[in-house]
């Protein structure tokens, strides 16, 4: 009986990491699939969605004088994508930060809310897309690797700007 | 045996392809999806390892169940399987209440696991959105700090202002258009910036956005924005308004010093609400108060007409430490331009100075020099005034200049500067004019000061009040200071006394003529 017990326990708990660790990947897969198709519909390309970096929280100074900050090249600042729930996952945002020698600090966020995109919100009034579909399409071009390179170069401009080094 | 695997493999697979398809639907029929696999995978295995085993594997539909819909979901779930099995015959006998109780047991803690996490999640993601949004405030209110301490000039002090609530680096409100109080206390348009459509919104919106411009980009940009919004300012400029009976919610604005958002549907009883209405399209509207020293100096309105995102009180409440500085900035820069006017003005006369000609001369004569053009200077003298002012006195003798003051000043060209040099001479800086033109212009005051009734003017030597200018030039040909220049003209003035007085002489290099 507690052999049966522990094996119950122990498939169901595999079962539920399953579940749990596949859910955000599966719902990426998704969202990119729908969002290229929808885009294939309107004769665009991804290249033609343009996004702003007005919207960043910024959460310490740049340039900033902190060593961390200061020091820091292209290769430490990373990007982290903001999920709610395991099972029903939701993109709330992109996280970014300087990671250095076992030293992180978050230097910025990227809320889904402010994400706004003015082709996309030119479909949106031509009715074209409803708000649901915009919340897809934004939440994958937010986490896609060209944003968050997008992203990590302007925040390591806004490091170097006006410091006299501003090579990469 | 193989067949037991394969099947085994075709569930496990039919588990991840539901679990896959689940999100590309809506949040119920997701959560539908995952409770319908959950209970596909349970039956297949029941099928496949016998009925027996489904008695602990409707635990992974109680939890999929729990999960999606809380405590509904797990009574439900738990409910319906002790009826199935029950009816199918898999409770085990004199095990039924301790299934039942297993049962319920696990739904609850699941779900209450499950209630506490979403809870506490939603508490954090409520903080964490507040944190973000308290440290954008405080970065757009450095940023904006810094830009409107670096200026005392107020057009551009206007456009710091409104950039920061219109960029989406600022506070990201599609349109902000601000009107001053002026001195009688009507109100005028004075600045705007954001699109007079939604279609040029997403025009000028999507040019932002390619380019990449930052907060301190929008700052710099003032004329590049000045430009893009010229309709909109053309519009906002002769706009003006006067807080009225007819117009109650502005009053109670003003009166109250207190923002306020007119919904869409409201606002229909005050004019300049209707006004503004027609006038650029607006739908909900924030009107906040720009209070300095507990005085409104002018109402600042925004609205989102591009994306029609709707403004809250929370939103209004982040522009008002903005509205307060501005508005401190604006005095202080209105005070710094009317001293600044002060300093160059003549209290008596209101003509520029001599502290203005001293610093606008070297201006023109660089200019002039630069551009191969000439600069011609008038030096002017009331005759006899001495005598005027020891018989009439001082008062009469200040209304005779303020007098001369207006003939020069309608005598003179747009282009030329008329200054009070000291007591009763006048110097006139005239750009771009040769000497004979000047030598016109000279002629012109001199019988205009002539055939004026001037108060008591038949008293002087002459039988009225006439004056005696000197007039040089500088000119490429004449290579000269603007010490020389002012000398030259001031030498002519004095051979216009010493021949008579009420003439123009005009000093030339080796010759001065009349």
């Amino acid at each position: 009986m507690i052999n049966f017990m522990i094996s119950t326990a122990v498939i169901l708990f595999l079962l539920a990491i399953g579940i749990l660790f596949s859910s955000r990947p599966f719902m990426y897969g998704i969202l990119r699939w729908k969002t290229e198709r929808k885009l294939k519909k309107f004769h665009a390309n991804l290249k033609d969605v343009h996004f702003s970096f007005e919207e960043i929280t910024y959460f310490v100074p740049l340039p900033n004088r902190t060593p961390l900050l200061a020091e820091a090249s292209m290769e430490n600042i990373v990007t982290e994508p903001d999920f709610a729930s395991f099972i029903f996952p939701e993109i709330k945002g992109l996280k970014i930060y300087v990671r250095k020698n076992k030293l992180e600090q978050l230097i910025a966020y990227i809320s889904i809310d402010h994400f706004r995109l003015p082709y996309i919100d030119k479909l949106l009034y031509e009715k074209k897309i409803n708000e649901q579909e915009y919340l897809e399409m934004s939440g994958y071009i937010l986490l896609h690797p060209n944003t968050k390179k997008a992203f990590i170069e302007e925040i390591y401009r806004q490091m170097r700007v006006n410091t006299g080094n501003d090579s990469q | 045996m193989q067949l037991v695997i394969i099947l085994s493999l075709i569930n496990l697979f039919l588990l991840c392809l539901l679990n896959l398809i689940r999100f590309h639907f809506s949040k119920h029929v997701n959560r539908g999806i995952l409770i319908f696999s959950t209970i596909l995978f349970t039956l297949v295995n029941g099928y496949i390892y016998g009925e027996f085993h489904l008695l602990w594997m409707a635990l992974l539909i109680l939890l999929a169940s729990s999960v999606s819909y809380s405590f509904l979901g797990a009574f439900i779930a738990t409910g319906l399987s002790i009826i199935l099995f029950y009816f199918y015959g898999i409770l085990l006998d004199g095990l039924e209440a301790i299934i039942i109780a297993s049962y319920l047991l696990f739904s609850i803690v699941v779900a209450s696991i499950f209630r506490y996490l979403a809870k506490s999640r939603n508490r954090f993601y409520d903080w964490q959105k507040q944190f973000y949004l308290q440290s954008k405030n405080l970065h757009v209110l450095r940023e904006v700090s810094l830009a409107l301490q670096s200026t005392l000039n107020i057009e551009k002090l206007l456009h710091i202002f409104l950039t920061s609530i219109t960029a989406g680096y600022g506070l990201g409100f599609n349109r902000a258009m601000l009107f001053l109080q002026n001195q009688d206390g009507t109100f005028t348009g004075k600045l705007g910036i954001g699109p007079l459509t939604v279609e040029q919104g997403h025009t000028i919106w999507e040019d932002v956005v390619i380019n990449k411009f930052t907060l301190k980009d929008f700052i710099q940009l003032q004329e590049k924005a000045i430009i893009n919004d010229h309709k909109l300012n053309q519009k906002i400029r002769s706009f003006s308004f006067n807080v009225s009976i007819e117009s109650p919610l502005l009053q109670q604005i003003v009166k109250r010093k207190e923002a306020f958002i007119v919904e869409e549907n409201n606002g229909s009883e005050d004019a300049i609400i209707l006004r503004l209405r027609e006038t650029f399209k607006v739908r909900q509207l924030a009107m906040i108060p720009l209070l300095s020293r507990g005085k409104t100096i002018g109402i600042l309105m925004i609205d989102n007409i591009v994306n029609q995102k709707p403004i809250h009180y929370e939103d209004v409440d982040n522009i008002v430490p903005l509205a307060t500085q501005t508005a401190m900035a604006i005095e202080n820069a209105t005070l710094y331009e009317k001293t600044e006017n002060m300093a160059i003005t003549d209290g008596l006369t209101g003509l520029h100075n001599k502290r203005f000609m001293d610093r606008m001369l070297p201006h023109l004569y660089e200019s002039a020099k630069s551009n191969h053009e000439t600069l011609s200077v008038l030096v002017l003298d009331l005759d006899s005034f001495k005598v005027y002012n020891d018989t009439h006195g001082h008062l009469l003798g200040n209304e005779v200049l303020i007098q001369l003051s207006s003939i020069l000043k309608k005598v003179v060209g747009a282009e030329d500067f008329v200054c009070r040099f000291g007591g009763e001479e006048f110097v006139i800086l005239l750009p771009k004019k040769t000497l004979p033109s000047a030598m016109d212009v000279g002629e012109e005051i001199r019988l205009a000061v002539r055939n004026h009734a001037f108060p008591k003017a038949d008293s002087q030597p002459k039988g009225r009040i006439t004056v005696s200018i000197g007039v040089a030039c500088s000119t490429d040909d004449t290579p000269s200071s603007i010490d020389s220049l002012l000398d030259r003209a001031d030498k002519a003035l004095y051979k216009a006394k010493e021949f008579g007085k009420d003439r123009v002489f005009a000093h030339e290099e080796g010759v001065d003529g009349e």
